[in-house]
């Protein structure tokens, strides 16, 4: 056979193979590509249950320490002044002096208006109803009746607000944070600043207690500190965690909340 | 007997596909049997015609028409956008219009192999298996594994045909006019088997893979 016609028979070979090959690259490419969207897909699932897990979590934990907030408030407070106005009472003779009556009125006024407020901390979904702000404002007035610290809140006009489980997270996240600086930081003063600038919202937390050593945050062998939990918390709602901390100079941790990613 | 390997795999499925329709009661499994019996008895009468020196292009001319409208109408049923749909419903009598066309003034009725309207046929059939594709891939079908799916199968089988077949049958007519018969018959004869034991093979696989339609009954014990 003459070498051209045998050229022309390898090309005809080679031209079928080559289109067969193109064939199965196309069938491989689709196989491949909706593999990678199921897993995709897989993990989205993941991700969203992950987060209604934490929602849920949250609203407990949030529940859980205004239960705790209550108890200590009815033992505490109004358990007290209602003890001193049954103490008034019984000292009540046949004349009764106007003054005594009066204190004891008094008393029993300061009761009625503690469990007023405490009434309102029962509600269900509080922060839904009274927005994320109101919700940090009451923390802090909490924080200062205790006598124990002077609180700041500060909060930008151009603040725009967040869905509503985003608030719930970023509330806890913040009560959280309080319960460290309660627990660990032996400060007198708590101040909360709410900024937003372009679209990402800053929560910064600042006290002037004692501080830490911010290198120990990653140290798997002092898990106690609290912070990890607030870090896994902040991944779920797109929000990053800047620690800023020496021994001595007091804490802020500002919380850098992005708008929400729509795979949740 | 090399060139009746793919006779073997087309008697083959047939007998697969019957078997498996008295179990599964399947529509595709119905929609082939008539066709690969069709497809079995051509093959069989070219055999047969081809060792008797007889010409026998116009049952290819006419058969390979039907063929392209068989799969045409299979595409119609399963595609989900009536843009592909409608493109499927267009092309059928289009396509029917062109082999007229071609075999009153261009290429003959017994005269040689329709390789335009082969090709043209071939070219649809592609852009349909790509269409195919593009719909599995859209994100309502992605929880649907496709190598579950028999039209997928049927359709990797068409897309490698075709895009297999297309060269050699284009030059059809060259190999033969061209002093090339002897060898163009030779490769024209081992490309054509291995397509059609892939074609058949997978079509074999969708067969096995459709779902049961049986519909069962007990009698109260």
């Amino acid at each position: 056979m003459p070498q051209q016609q045998e050229d022309i028979l390898i090309t005809i070979v080679v031209a079928s193979v080559f289109f067969v090959l193109i064939g199965s690259f196309l069938l491989l490419i689709v196989f491949v590509f909706l593999r990678r969207q199921r897993k995709n897909k897989q993990e989205k699932e993941e991700m969203r249950n992950r987060f209604e897990q934490t929602l849920l979590k949250t609203q407990l934990e949030i529940q859980e320490q205004a239960f705790t907030y209550i108890s200590q408030e009815i033992h505490d407070n109004i358990g007290q002044i209602l003890s001193l106005a049954r103490l008034n009472l019984n000292t009540f003779g046949e004349h009764v002096t106007e003054d005594k009556i009066n204190q004891t009125d008094d008393l029993l006024g300061k009761a009625i208006k503690d469990l007023r407020d405490l009434s309102h901390n029962l509600q269900n979904n509080r922060i839904h109803s009274i927005g994320i702000i109101e919700s940090i404002r009451q923390l802090l007035i909490s924080l200062q009746k205790t006598g124990q610290f002077q609180t700041s809140f500060r909060t930008s006009d151009n603040f725009h607000i967040l869905d509503a489980n985003t608030d719930i997270i970023i509330y806890r996240m913040i009560q959280e944070i309080i319960n460290n600086i309660i627990k660990h930081a032996s400060a007198n003063s708590i101040d909360i600043d709410i900024s937003t600038e372009n679209n990402v919202t800053s929560v910064r937390i600042s006290d002037n207690g004692v501080g830490f050593d911010t290198t120990l945050i990653n140290q798997v062998s002092r898990p106690g500190i609290g912070l990890q939990n607030i870090i896994n918390r902040a991944k779920m709602i797109n929000t990053t965690v800047d620690v800023n901390s020496s021994p001595g100079n007091g804490t802020t941790i500002t919380l850098h909340i992005k708008p929400k990613q729509s795979n949740i | 007997m090399q060139s009746a390997i793919y006779l073997f795999f087309q008697v083959a499925s047939l007998i697969f596909a019957v078997s498996l329709y008295f179990k599964k009661r399947d529509k595709i499994l119905l929609y082939f049997i008539p066709f690969l019996f069709l497809t079995v008895g051509i093959e069989l009468f070219g055999f047969w015609s081809t060792t008797r020196d007889l010409k026998n292009y116009w049952v290819y001319n006419v058969f390979t028409t039907i063929e392209f409208l068989f799969y045409s109408f299979l595409f119609h049923l399963h595609f989900k956008k009536s843009i592909f749909k409608k493109t499927v419903f267009l092309f059928a009598p289009t396509f029917v219009t062109i082999v007229i066309l071609n075999i009153l003034f261009v290429q003959g009725f017994n005269k040689t192999f329709n390789t335009y309207t082969f090709l043209l046929g071939s070219f649809f059939i592609v852009i349909f298996c790509c269409c195919f594709f593009y719909e599995s891939v859209l994100p309502d079908k992605i929880d649907q594994q496709l190598s579950r799916q028999p039209f997928f199968w049927i359709t990797s089988g068409l897309l490698i045909f075709y895009l297999g077949s297309v060269i050699i049958n284009a030059l059809f007519e060259y190999l033969r006019n061209n002093d090339l018969q002897a060898e163009g018959i030779r490769i024209y004869s081992i490309i054509n088997n291995i397509l059609n034991v892939l074609l058949y093979g997978s079509f074999c696989i969708a067969f096995y893979l459709c779902p049961n339609n049986k519909k069962t009954s007990s009698l109260p014990s």
